[in-house]
């Protein structure tokens, strides 16, 4: 079949953007992620809550000085473990008397964050289920319906895409899972795996 | 003709958006240009023979850090064995260490390694980094694609582990954690890519500026420092 001359127009362009995009396609490691049932399975609190407060403090630990950050959410939708209207977390890191302590990988945040926390409450240097994946932002569109992305902003189509491969490039948000949805799944996932 | 070319400068802008959007992580800190940076290893002999032959766990590390020095600019990493002085932080000394908690706290869910990094905060320069390998693990040394111990459980490539927690150490971060699809010994989770990519490679060089041929350790192999008393 001939090329209509307006098509071969694009010729130029379909071959490298063809060859970029089938190389961004390429899997970029492989690893075991935190899946959604795990990360229901080995939460001790589950909630969605506001970041009302972020407090950097040094503590002495055996020989070592070592700054943590504890960040207080209050709880506006208290899902499993917790009936309490604030929630406070320790993360190693942080930023005091002009030094800074990091980890790469720890999430940081800010007052205003909203969350959906997946957390354990035994002491570690960071409480979230999976390190980052047990931790998703919640964002309203501008329908004004509230959606959830992953802690670094990409759009959460369903919980089975929690800790899956990262196709990299950051979608719409309207893509993203509606938060009422999401909250359903976990109930789902709560009664599945007898915790509620 | 005018028409195709317009959609020929359409493509390359695209291209280049693509590419500039497909890129290395970096933290935002760094070392003083033309710091030696020094890696304290102490990690000691195996009890078992490693996979690779490696006879002790630190030169396994240091070959880590020898390969980051073919690519680094600027700056360049040394090591100085001591397995008998006790870490600690803040200490001056950049220990490579393993842990069963990270200076009093247990590691977080899933953790394999971490690297804690100390930084002035008016001007985001590195002063200390401490890596620490969680114990809890099973390690060894090998190329090619994870393996997996005769129990089942993931056994894990040190010098692979070592390379990721060593571009932290620079002023790296995961590329995959922004939302890119690369290649990279930096990606969040370990996996089959056992040596530093390109993706890699650009990251440092952006931090630090291109390797100098003169600058290298290729041809010198891991340089060791007689040890600095703490």
């Amino acid at each position: 079949m001939p090329i209509p001359d307006k098509m071969r127009l694009f010729i130029p362009a379909i071959v490298p953007l063809g060859l970029v995009f089938s190389a961004a396609s390429v899997r970029a490691t492989t690893y075991a992620p935190v899946t959604f049932s795990e990360l229901v399975d080995r939460a001790e609190v589950i909630f969605v809550g506001d970041v009302v407060d972020v407090r950097p403090y040094t503590m002495r630990v055996r020989d070592n000085t070592i700054i943590k950050t504890r960040v207080t959410f209050s709880v506006s939708d208290p899902i499993f473990g917790t009936t309490s209207l604030v929630e406070v977390f320790d993360f190693l890191g942080g930023e005091t008397g002009g030094v800074g302590m990091a980890v790469a990988g720890m999430p940081t945040f800010a007052i205003g964050d909203r969350r959906v926390v997946f957390a354990r409450r035994d002491r570690s240097i960071n409480p979230i289920v999976g390190f980052t994946q047990g931790l998703l932002q919640v964002r309203r569109d501008d329908n004004g319906v509230d959606r959830v992305l992953t802690e670094k902003g990409a759009p959460l189509v369903g919980p089975e895409s929690i800790g899956a491969f990262r196709r990299g490039g950051y979608a719409a948000l309207s893509s993203s899972m509606r938060l009422a949805d999401f909250r359903g799944r976990v109930a789902q996932a709560l009664a599945e795996a007898h915790k509620k | 003709m005018r028409a195709r070319w317009v959609v020929v400068g359409i493509t390359c802008a695209l291209l280049f958006a693509v590419r500039s959007g497909s890129a290395y992580s970096p933290i935002g800190r760094q070392w003083t240009p033309g710091t030696g940076i020094v890696m304290q290893l102490q990690q000691g002999t195996p009890g078992a023979a490693l996979v690779d032959g490696s006879p002790d766990w630190d030169l396994v590390t240091a070959d880590a850090l020898t390969t980051w020095n073919t690519v680094l600019g600027g700056v360049s990493f040394a090591a100085t064995r001591d397995t008998a002085a006790p870490p600690a932080i803040p200490n001056d000394v950049n220990d490579v260490i393993w842990g069963d908690d990270v200076y009093g706290d247990p590691f977080g869910d899933g953790v394999v390694a971490i690297t804690v990094s100390l930084y002035r905060v008016d001007d985001n320069i590195t002063t200390e980094a401490d890596v620490i390998f969680n114990r809890k693990y099973r390690w060894d040394s090998y190329r090619g694609n994870m393996r997996r111990a005769s129990d089942g459980s993931a056994l894990v490539d040190l010098r692979r582990v070592a390379l990721h927690e060593f571009g932290h150490v620079l002023g790296l971060n995961h590329p995959d954690d922004s939302g890119q699809t690369v290649r990279a010994i930096m990606n969040s989770h370990t996996g089959d890519i056992d040596r530093l990519q390109q993706d890699d490679v650009d990251g440092v060089t952006s931090i630090y500026g291109p390797a100098k041929a003169a600058d290298t350790m290729q041809s010198r192999g891991p340089r060791f420092i007689p040890h600095r008393p703490l």
